[in-house]
């Protein structure tokens, strides 16, 4: 029994409420934007399905964990209803998880940490699977193709999860056990920070291995895959493994999602809001490197907040529904950076691996600056990397 | 010497027009070989087929002796068979150095989870650099070695095309147009270097070229190629002199 601020939910004020939703929001976009980054950013491949890649891990936590969990709780010997035929597993579930399972992780701590950790382990592997199967169009498709095969792959998973109950209750949807029942206070907070260390931990990641030998594969790879290929370099597995490991990772911002949101529906995963905010958050922020990723996301954040919070006081003015603002001005907002700022707002600094001194190995004299290659392609380069 | 390329009968159409008909030759090791013929006469076509670019219909390709038709090119390129590109393609961003460092083969540090750990490439990465450094003093082009590949000259890029293909282990080298558009004195020395590469290294290299004038005097051996089909073969005089060869190129 855990309170890390001393909230409780009635405690928090509206202030701190909006804190942690930020922080949260942050977290779980951080997340699909770093690896977007990881992907597209630095190895060129326009990945346009980053919500398939979240659906992967929300449909995680409503199709397996919850059944896990119903079946630990049931050899605990509580009541449960049945669950095992569409019907029932859709219309009892309210009823087990509210009423039944919940309370028991109150009172088992353990039970809730490892389903947590059983979800995230789970979602990595599925997630990768996922990356493995929308990596067989890659090997095919370049760029605009490509992108347009994952935007299909991405809504076709979600019209699967709205057809077959079995995965997250069809258009009902299903709630998901709360794995942190234990912790007494408020709940989004613990959410948050959980989520923000899978973020930080992720980014270490993907920094080690952007910087070495592997990113400078990946760039190269990104500017030209062909002569990557001719110097015996298999670009296809290179492309599939980058996929997957992203996938993976993305993977896990939906099992977050999933228990932050308490429950699965396949609409929880929309496009919009997992595909189409990262790419603007990575264009927005400038692609190649984690600082502008994550400026792009606190900025969209922040301005997707504002916009929430404000857009009524525009709803006189309006000849269209007050709904269709946000996505308006977010699409105002990104063909104002590709026509203004194409390379982002902190453009992409090639540098050398960091610790490595190469001036000395090449020219014998000490290196006085990390990284000092002359860029004169930041100023010059004006479109947008293929 | 052994023929260390083989090609035997490779035909390779495009619908029902055919790149390449039908053309057989070898290479043997250590040679400077010219492939010589008008634009749109399969020249390039049929390194596509040897690189494994494209997969040949018919016929076949050896390499040291084992069928190597229609594999995939990282793999020809594993085997030695290393091909540059008629428009110089480099990784413009990167710098000269690291365009070199890419083409290092079994590079430690470029596997997904050895990247992650850094002790276990750093040996391999201070032995490519100086790999690197030694190849680019070699080509003259050490002094740019800091610099972003767009930043370099044509003739710069052209000798990184070389330079990249010694990078990755190369024994035989398919050069597509190494002096296209560069100037007289840049054209020999770069032939100045395919010339001691071969001496120093026992390369061998297949010079696809239209600057008869320049590549001539450097060539071995010269195979000459109009619409898919070789029309023959021999020394430079012998070629040059051959008056379907001059048909070709000049006309009627």
């Amino acid at each position: 029994m855990i309170d890390l601020l001393g909230l409780t939910v009635s405690q928090a004020s509206g202030l701190s409420q909006l804190i942690i939703d930020i922080a949260m929001y942050f977290g779980a976009f951080v997340i699909v934007a770093m690896a977007l980054n990881f992907q597209y950013g630095n190895a060129g491949v326009p990945n346009m399905g980053c919500a398939v890649q979240v659906i992967a891990g929300g449909f995680t936590v409503s199709a397996i964990t919850t059944r896990v969990t119903f079946m630990i709780v049931k050899a605990a010997g509580l009541p449960l209803m049945p669950y095992a035929s569409d019907y029932d597993w859709v219309y009892n579930n309210p009823h087990n998880v509210a009423v039944v399972t919940n309370p028991f992780i109150e009172t088992h701590t353990m039970l809730g940490i490892s389903l947590l950790l059983f979800s995230l382990a789970l979602a990595l592997v599925l997630g990768s699977a996922i990356g493995y199967i929308i990596s067989l169009p890659a090997i095919r498709l370049r760029s605009t193709y490509l992108m347009i095969t994952l935007i299909t792959m991405a809504d076709a998973s979600q019209i699967f999860g709205r057809n077959i109950p079995a995965i997250c209750g069809g258009t009902l949807g299903v709630f998901v056990p709360n794995v942190f029942a234990w912790y007494l206070g408020n709940r989004g907070i613990i959410l948050a920070v959980v989520t923000l260390l899978i973020g930080i931990i992720a980014f270490f990641i993907f920094r080690t291995m952007l910087n070495s030998p592997y990113g400078r594969l990946m760039r190269a790879i990104r500017e030209n895959d062909g002569t990557v290929e001719s110097v015996g370099k298999n670009v296809v597995g290179i492309r599939r493994n980058i996929l997957m490991f992203a996938s993976g990772i993305t993977a896990l911002t939906g099992v977050m999602w999933a228990f932050y949101a308490s429950y699965v529906v396949d609409n929880l995963f929309m496009r919009a809001d997992w595909t189409y905010w990262p790419w603007l958050m990575l264009i927005l922020g400038g692609p190649g490197n984690n600082a502008g990723t994550f400026l792009g996301c606190a900025l969209i954040i922040a301005l997707r907040r504002i916009i929430l919070i404000s857009k009524w006081s525009l709803e006189q003015y309006l000849f269209f529904p007050i709904a269709y603002v946000e996505n308006i001005l977010l699409g105002v907002l990104l063909i104002a950076v590709i026509i203004f700022r194409p390379r982002g707002l902190i453009p992409e600094k090639l540098l050398y691996i960091p610790g490595i001194n190469y001036r000395k190995m090449v020219t014998g004299e000490a290196q006085v600056d990390l990284g000092d290659s002359a860029m004169p392609k930041a100023e010059t380069e004006g479109g947008e990397p293929e | 010497m052994s023929e260390v390329l083989k090609i035997e009968n490779v035909r390779k159409y495009f619908g029902k027009f055919a790149a390449v008909d039908d053309i057989s030759f070898g290479l043997k090791e250590g040679g400077i070989y010219l492939l010589v013929g008008p634009n749109g006469c399969g020249k390039t076509t049929l390194v596509n087929c040897i690189s494994g670019i494209y997969n040949p219909e018919e016929g076949n390709v050896y390499y040291r002796d084992e069928d190597i038709t229609g594999e995939a090119m990282y793999k020809i390129s594993r085997r030695g068979l290393v091909r540059t590109f008629q428009i110089a393609s480099p990784f413009l961003s990167l710098t000269t150095l690291e365009n070199m460092l890419v083409a290092v083969p079994k590079n430690a540090g470029e596997n997904i989870f050895f990247s992650l750990f850094k002790p276990s490439w750093m040996d391999s990465e201070v032995t490519a650099v100086k790999q690197a450094s030694e190849l680019l003093g070699v080509l003259g082009l050490k002094h740019v070695w800091n610099m972003p590949a767009n930043t370099l000259s044509g003739g710069e890029l052209k000798l990184l095309e070389i330079g990249r293909a010694l990078m990755c282990g190369a024994e035989t080298i398919l050069l597509d147009e190494p002096v296209g558009s560069i100037d007289p004195k840049l054209c020999h020395q770069i032939f100045n270097h395919v010339l001691r590469l071969r001496d120093e290294m026992g390369l061998t290299f297949l010079v696809i070229e239209h600057r008869l004038e320049v590549a001539a005097q450097y060539a071995d051996h010269v195979f000459a190629m109009d619409r898919g089909k070789l029309l023959t073969e021999g020394t430079a005089e012998e070629v040059f002199e051959d008056p379907r060869v001059i048909t070709s190129y000049l006309g009627e």
